[in-house]
């Protein structure tokens, strides 16, 4: 159990391809951190540089105070899961589980002892004797869980590990993991693209673009105040809508479209803007000052969730309402939303404007 | 061998209820097979049969093609007799030298180009790729183009009729390492890295996973290395002259040329027998080996 503190740490490959751009975090011990994005944001990069399955090209890796920037993997204490679990075939779960121990030259009675209990934590006692390829994914998963837990190491680092296994499974498999780290208290790395599970799971997400940490904070926060434009469509399903417009004097005015907000509703600073508005912030207006007109209606039980093409602005956005009111077709549609629940961001930058 | 005995298990029951519609096609296919069968087994048979019988019976009447009565005598005769064959050696001490080459050929070649593919795969030196081609280049010198400076370079080490000369020249092999490296390229990178955060060095990581995962791909090679090496000929007439370190297949030859010399009536017999028992060991191999290596291929665990 340690810590694990990441300073500017930068990842260039040998063809010029820059990965990791100056990441610093600070992950606390027993915390479970998820490092989010999409392909090629440098996520996994980040996660084997941690591992020490890449090497740093600058800043800094400390694993409970120790730097380990050429520390070898094996001696960072550290155990990984990765996404098509790395089981080797040709053992036995047990001995699978049981490798890094008999590396380590642990003593034969207590290899059986530490396999046996995380075999019985995570249910796997009685397919011990088994081969990978006998069992089912699910079980496949939880073999590499455990190889993981026997050593007891000082964090869990996670390469996508679920992304291998249907839906159903995968929640089931999501709450295993977050229940597990709870209950071991071992400092956690998860790697993922799937929101879903990094809302869940996590203590703290880090969202990453472009080899850049965009943004590092709880789940809410990460939510309810993206950083920037790149974070606030990446979270959240369906997507964010943005919109383009100017403030002028604390009013909206949206590029193309007739009404706006009044004066004093944004307290932006004047300028061009974007602005994001979540499906679920919208409502129908009569009056309402985002016009558009109806392209679909889904009916999805619950909600139904409307898309619409905005006038004048070649964009689209999506709407999500409560309840199974019948919504017209198509035709000419009004929104509004809340100026409280707006985000607006720095049309260059993209980084959030202060409101 | 399940397999086979249980396919025509399988077709009779298809057949069964519809036996009287044999169509024209399956009894021509039939005749095909059976033909060719026959075909390549017919000299074998004919090679065993006349190994059994007399000096005097085959050249009097030819060919046979059923069992004689001196079996026995011409078998014990070539086995464990000196003066049988070539007039120093027998039959069991070639099928032993046979048996050294072909197992050390086979064995040394899987040891050499495992290791070497594991350097050219797995350890990030300047010019692995260069050297691999080089390697691969070697295809294009097999022994027989190279065989004067190998003979030169063996004895100057003092190293004829010796088995490390008879062997050691031959092992390199480029087909091997291109196996094996592309096996090895094949494994998932996860594995290598599971591994060494398990603790495991490059040796563990080799022996513990590498070559346990490799198993099918060793007992291919060594089915076809063994026949290859047990089947040399060129190189262990030009390196031994000591009839102790004769293989069977030049022990084949000498006879033969005994043969042609004339002077005593001809011991065809004996030839055949000598043949016979020098097809033996890789046939036996290659049913040995063929069970394992089906066995290992429908059971590909990657």
């Amino acid at each position: 159990m340690a810590d694990i503190r990441l300073s500017q740490v930068e990842k260039r490959y040998p063809n010029g391809a820059h990965a990791v751009r100056g990441v610093c975090v600070d992950i606390a011990d027993g915390e479970f951190v998820v490092l989010l994005g999409p392909s090629g944001c440098g996520k996994s990069t980040l996660l084997r540089m941690v591992a020490g399955l890449e090497e740093i090209t600058e800043g800094e890796v400390a694993i409970g105070g120790a730097l380990v920037n050429d520390v070898s993997p094996a001696d960072r204490d550290i155990a990984m899961v990765f996404q098509n679990y790395a089981l080797y075939p040709h053992m036995s779960v047990f001995k699978n589980m049981a490798y890094g121990l008999i590396n380590r030259r642990f003593p034969k009675e207590e290899v059986r002892a530490k396999v046996e209990a995380a075999a019985d934590m995570l249910q796997l006692r009685d397919y011990l004797d088994r081969r990978p390829h006998q069992l089912s994914g699910g079980q496949r998963q939880r073999v590499a869980m455990g190889r993981a837990i026997v050593r007891e190491p000082k964090a869990f680092l996670f390469d996508e590990p679920l992304s291998n296994l249907d839906a159903k499974l995968r929640v089931h498999m999501r709450v295993e993991i977050k229940q597990l780290q709870r209950r071991l208290g071992i400092t956690a790395l998860y790697v993922t693209h799937d929101q879903v599970e990094a809302m869940t799971l996590a203590d703290r997400l880090i969202v990453m673009n472009g080899g850049v940490a965009e943004q590092i904070g709880t789940p809410l926060e990460v939510y309810e105040r993206p950083a920037s434009a790149f974070v606030a469509t990446f979270i959240g399903s369906p997507a964010m809508a943005m919109l383009r417009g100017r403030v002028d004097g604390g009013a909206l005015r949206l590029d193309g479209q007739p009404a706006g907000l009044p004066s004093g509703a944004l307290k932006a600073p004047d300028g061009p803007v974007t602005v994001g508005v979540r499906p679920e912030d919208l409502r129908l207006a009569e009056d309402g000052w985002i016009a558009g007109r109806i392209e679909l209606v889904e009916h999805l039980g619950a909600d139904q969730v409307l898309h619409a093409a905005l006038d004048g602005q070649g964009e689209r956005l999506i709407a999500r309402f409560a309840g199974a009111e019948s919504l017209p077709a198509d035709g000419p549609v009004r929104l509004a939303a809340d100026p409280a629940k707006l985000h607006l961001f720095c049309p260059e930058s993209g980084r959030r404007l202060a409101a | 061998m399940a397999a086979s005995e249980d396919i025509p298990a399988r077709a009779a029951a298809a057949a069964r209820p519809r036996r009287l519609r044999i169509s024209g096609r399956t009894l021509a296919n039939h005749a095909i097979l059976i033909l060719g069968a026959v075909f390549l087994c017919a000299p074998l048979w004919i090679a065993f049969m006349s190994s059994t019988h007399s000096a005097e019976t085959l050249y009097r009447e030819g060919l046979q093609f059923w069992f004689g009565d001196s079996m026995l005598e011409t078998y014990g005769a070539v086995m464990f007799d000196t003066g049988g064959v070539t007039k120093n050696t027998t039959a069991l001490t070639m099928l032993g030298n046979s048996m050294v080459l072909g197992l050390g050929f086979a064995i040394g070649k899987i040891v050499i180009s495992m290791t070497a593919a594991y350097a050219i795969v797995y350890f990030r030196f300047r010019l692995a790729t260069p050297f691999f081609w080089v390697i691969f280049l070697t295809l294009l010198l097999p022994l027989e183009v190279r065989i004067v400076p190998s003979y030169e370079v063996v004895a100057s080490l003092g190293l004829l009729n010796s088995y490390t000369g008879l062997i050691v020249p031959l092992i390199a092999s480029a087909t091997g390492t291109f196996f094996f490296r592309q096996f090895y390229k094949s494994v998932p990178d996860e594995l290598l890295e599971a591994a060494r955060l398990d603790g495991a060095g490059p040796l563990r990581f080799f022996l513990d996973i590498l070559v346990p995962l490799s198993r099918t791909m060793v007992a291919a090679i060594f089915i076809i290395m063994f026949v290859v090496g047990w089947n040399q000929y060129l190189w262990p007439i030009i390196m031994t002259t000591d009839d102790q370190l004769y293989t069977i297949v030049i022990g084949i030859k000498q006879v033969y040329q005994v043969l042609a010399e004339g002077g005593e009536l001809p011991q065809y017999q004996e030839a055949f027998a000598l043949t016979i028992l020098a097809i033996l060991p890789p046939v036996l191999v290659v049913l040995f080996f063929q069970r394992w290596f089906i066995k290992g291929l429908l059971e590909s665990e990657k």
